[in-house]
């Protein structure tokens, strides 16, 4: 005999010996239904999250082409970011999504300051780019998933503060990247993204079909 | 000697020791604590620390102000108290947590740029800006994935420029934990 839910065992016998038994099994598999139960919880408490911050600024020159920023390091994560398997160089700044069985979405995200270090050309651009892309072995390279941007025009020499953000699917068993970039048409003088800059990703849920339970 | 299960620890008798009653005991205080270990979990997970506030403010030209708040729309983690502190929410658990702050157009001023700066303990953490030309609309939002401990105060200011003013507007405020670790 077993209860109907979690086929924990009943007594079916009254020796001392049978009693013992049945502790035991049903302390294990108590504890097997719980530890299953927890481990549940705290994958689901615990999305793969990770934060990357620049230390050091990114400087491009006067009308520049987009540009991506640097020097990133990790501040916050929770998964080991997966390296690149497939001997391909990625620009540098860029963060790996986890590799999964399944398509999987993602809320993503970054923030610049965008600061001339001259001269400021009245109303030029400056634009924040967000820009998830995929690895792909054949022929070599990656294929843009996803991309972002918020733009401002500016007036001044205190700088754009510019956040953007976005979700995106990532395929399953893909090497996906994010990346962070930045343009700007200061004619004046060259624009660097501040150090500070951030770049973040975090896992939403599986990619289940609309109305799928 | 009696064993134990592997995670909690659930202890059994062995075969030939003798079955007490403080062996049902023992054993079932430890599938009580085992169960409330895991409700613990549960409880978390389906009540995310969370909390959004609300309200009016006045913001006075070329002064990163703090924004206050008069209204607590959702607080499941004691992490706002608009008596005490009514310019902040405070974090209760450490974690990394998805902030948002917002502001729809302002009245009363003529503003050129408007910025929304999120804070942790007063230090700048992301910020999104705005130019104008004094007339368009400035509906901005700013977003960021904070990490934080208990007692880090996320704070929303609002720095702006133009004329006249104060600038009107109403901000909300909003934090949700994502990852506990």
């Amino acid at each position: 005999m077993a209860t109907a839910n979690f086929q924990l065992p009943c007594l079916t016998d009254q020796s001392p010996a049978a009693v013992a038994l049945l502790m035991q099994t049903l302390a294990r598999d108590i504890d097997a239904a719980l530890t299953a139960q927890l481990a549940s919880f705290n994958s689901f408490l615990n999305a793969p999250t990770a934060i990357a911050i620049s230390t050091a600024p990114t400087t491009v020159g006067v009308l520049s082409t987009r540009t991506i920023i640097g020097s990133l390091t990790t501040q916050f994560t929770n998964y080991a970011i997966p390296t690149n398997p497939f001997g391909l160089t990625l620009a540098g700044g860029s963060l790996g999504f986890p590799n999964t069985a399944t398509p999987t979405w993602y809320h993503v995200g970054g923030y610049a300051r965008l600061q001339p270090t001259g001269a400021v050309t009245n109303n030029t651009l400056r634009q924040l780019v967000v820009t998830v892309s995929s690895l792909i072995i054949d022929p070599s390279g990656t294929t843009q998933l996803e991309q972002w941007e918020d733009q401002s025009y500016e007036t001044n020499t205190a700088g754009e503060f510019l956040t953007v953000d976005g979700t995106v699917k990532i395929p399953a068993n893909s090497y996906a990247t994010a990346d962070l970039s930045f343009v700007h048409t200061n004619a004046g003088s060259s624009v660097q993204a501040t150090t500070g800059a951030l770049l973040w990703l975090t896992r939403l849920g599986d990619d289940n079909p609309i109305g799928a339970a | 000697m009696p064993g134990s299960s592997p995670t909690f620890g659930i202890p059994y008798p062995c075969i030939g020791e003798p079955i007490t009653p403080l062996a049902f005991s023992t054993f079932a205080a430890a599938v009580d604590g085992a169960i409330a270990t895991v409700d613990t979990a549960r409880t978390l997970a389906l009540k995310r620390p969370t909390a959004a506030v609300a309200g009016n403010a006045s913001i006075p030209v070329g002064v990163a102000t703090n924004v206050t708040y008069t209204s607590e729309l959702w607080d499941n983690a004691a992490m706002v108290d608009l008596v005490a502190n009514n310019d902040r929410i405070t974090v209760t658990r450490n974690g990394v947590y998805m902030v948002w702050g917002q502001a729809p157009t302002g009245t009363g001023a003529t503003a050129t740029s408007m910025a929304l700066i999120l804070t942790r303990n007063g230090t700048l953490y992301a910020e999104n800006k705005r130019n104008s030309n004094g007339t368009t609309p400035m509906n901005q939002q700013v977003v960021a994935m904070v990490p934080c401990v208990a007692g880090d105060i996320l704070r929303l200011q609002c720095l702006w420029t133009g004329v006249a003013g104060p600038l009107l507007a109403s901000f909300q405020f909003a934090a949700r934990l994502v990852c506990i670790t």
